[in-house]
């Protein structure tokens, strides 16, 4: 990334900042060049992308972006997939913005895909409760 | 000896995304000692400073976070084969295999098996034994209290990992009828006791050796748990995660499931990772311990007594 080579290698000039916009609700905040878009949100007031392990594990910040040019760093493939890369579904807390970006919120799977077939009824108590906090946070 | 057959958790194998940052993670940041590692840089084994064993930690790189498995340390060669032929008789596991000694450095043959809820579990009864370097005329004469050098949050032990699955009866079952554990806390549903939501399991005189959560997945990792001897150094974890922009989960805070003082925190792969201190000692005379489903809340936040949004969500 060429923008954060200059910013780091000049401290002093002011770094290339980037809008990501939420689409559903609008909402916008910056992003520093070579910053990822979920810390960036962090660091704004904006909550609307879920939170987890920030380290491209655990799939709660998934979001698909629908305009802008990114980068991203490696993210568990049980959590995105080839086709989801392909069809620009990411990780916000592995996604570097190149451009301003527009994003659509989707957040974790749940029950995750190659789970689905092995819910019991048993489980049923557990998919309901995180489908409940799922529709909360969005 | 009173405290027989499967002794403790032995290693735990963790998938991580990129080797250099893991590493930097388990050795800066949490402190653990790096003991071996693959010719070709694929694995990398690990200890805590108190652990005499070779290791307890295995770092693969891979394309998932998560977990490989987790290895049990049984007192001897006979009690292995006899754990392997209560295993293959009970129906209850998949997946049975041999892994040949010195597939883990130092390592005498283990046998590994898929449980009910989809984890690899292993046993194994023989690692080699580096010690602790705490010895100052001779490993294990004269020690000191702790070695030099230690860095980070340098926690004494791999202690005991939560783990998420589907089929939490049949692991349970394989767990206290099988392989001779207690189960020291539940959580039930009050409307129904007989639903169990979450099993903790003990093998020795911990509050837990190892915990399930019900929940519509297979063979998930929700956190591998090292040990820490006070609140305070509890608390200097924090300090350290912080000072290292390590992504906190939540702490430090107080568990009422073990009583336990606690940080979770994402290692770079967001697998996740907690040290506590505190707790009780469990003996197998001890009553087991009964959370409702409605207090969830102060069962696992005690002070907080409420779930934050990761605890169910996030895992790997």
């Amino acid at each position: 990334m060429n923008s954060s080579d200059r910013a780091d290698a000049h401290p002093g000039i002011r770094s290339q900042r980037f809008r990501v916009t939420i689409e559903a609700c609008d909402e916008s905040f910056d992003c520093n060049a070579g910053e990822d878009v979920l810390s960036a949100m962090r660091n704004s007031l904006c909550r609307q992308i879920p939170v987890g392990c920030c380290n491209g594990g655990c799939g709660a910040c998934r979001i698909s972006i629908s305009s802008g040019t990114y980068t991203t760093r490696k993210m568990s493939r049980a959590v995105i997939s080839e086709s989801d890369e392909a069809a620009r579904c990411v990780l916000a807390c592995r996604t570097v913005p190149l451009s301003d970006l527009q994003v659509r919120v989707l957040g974790r799977m749940w029950p995750p895909p190659t789970a689905a077939t092995t819910v019991s009824s048993d489980g049923a108590v557990a998919t309901a409760q995180a489908e409940t906090k799922a529709k909360r946070r969005v | 000896m009173a405290l027989t057959g499967v002794l403790r958790p032995g290693h735990i194998a963790l998938r991580v995304l990129e080797m250099a940052p893991a590493l930097n993670h388990y050795v800066n940041v949490l402190g653990l000692i790096e003991t071996a590692r693959d010719q070709d840089g694929k694995r990398v084994f690990l200890k805590a400073w108190d652990e005499h064993d070779h290791h307890s930690v295995v770092l693969r790189e891979a394309d998932e976070a998560g977990m490989d498995y987790f290895g049990w340390k049984v007192d001897s060669p006979a009690t292995l084969k006899r754990l392997v032929a209560d295993i293959e008789s009970c129906g209850l596991c998949e997946n049975l295999e041999w892994i040949a000694a010195g597939e883990h450095p130092g390592t005498g043959d283990r046998f590994r098996f898929r449980i009910p809820t989809g984890h690899l579990m292993e046993l194994y009864a023989e690692k080699e034994i580096l010690g602790n370097d705490c010895g100052t005329d001779g490993p294990n004469v004269n020690p000191n209290p702790w070695p030099d050098d230690l860095k980070g949050i340098a926690p004494s032990r791999f202690d005991h990992a939560l783990l998420y699955g589907d089929d939490l009866d049949g692991t349970l079952k394989l767990f206290t009828e099988v392989l001779g554990f207690s189960l020291s806390e539940q959580v039930v549903t009050k409307d129904n006791p007989d639903f169990m939501i979450g099993a903790f399991l003990t093998c020795s005189n911990k509050a837990h050796d190892v915990a399930f959560i019900r929940q519509p997945v297979k063979a998930k990792l929700h956190h591998a748990s090292f040990e820490l001897g006070s609140w305070e150094k509890v608390l200097r974890a924090g300090d350290i995660l912080s000072r290292t922009h390590t992504k906190i989960d939540i702490g430090p805070t107080r568990h009422g499931i073990t009583r336990g003082e606690t940080i979770y925190f994402f290692d770079p792969s967001g697998n996740r990772n907690e040290v506590f201190g505190g707790g009780y000692i469990h003996y197998p005379d001890k009553p087991v311990i009964t959370w409702y489903d409605e207090t969830l809340g102060p069962a696992i936040f005690y002070h907080d007594r409420e779930l934050n949004e990761a605890f169910l969500s996030v895992f790997t």
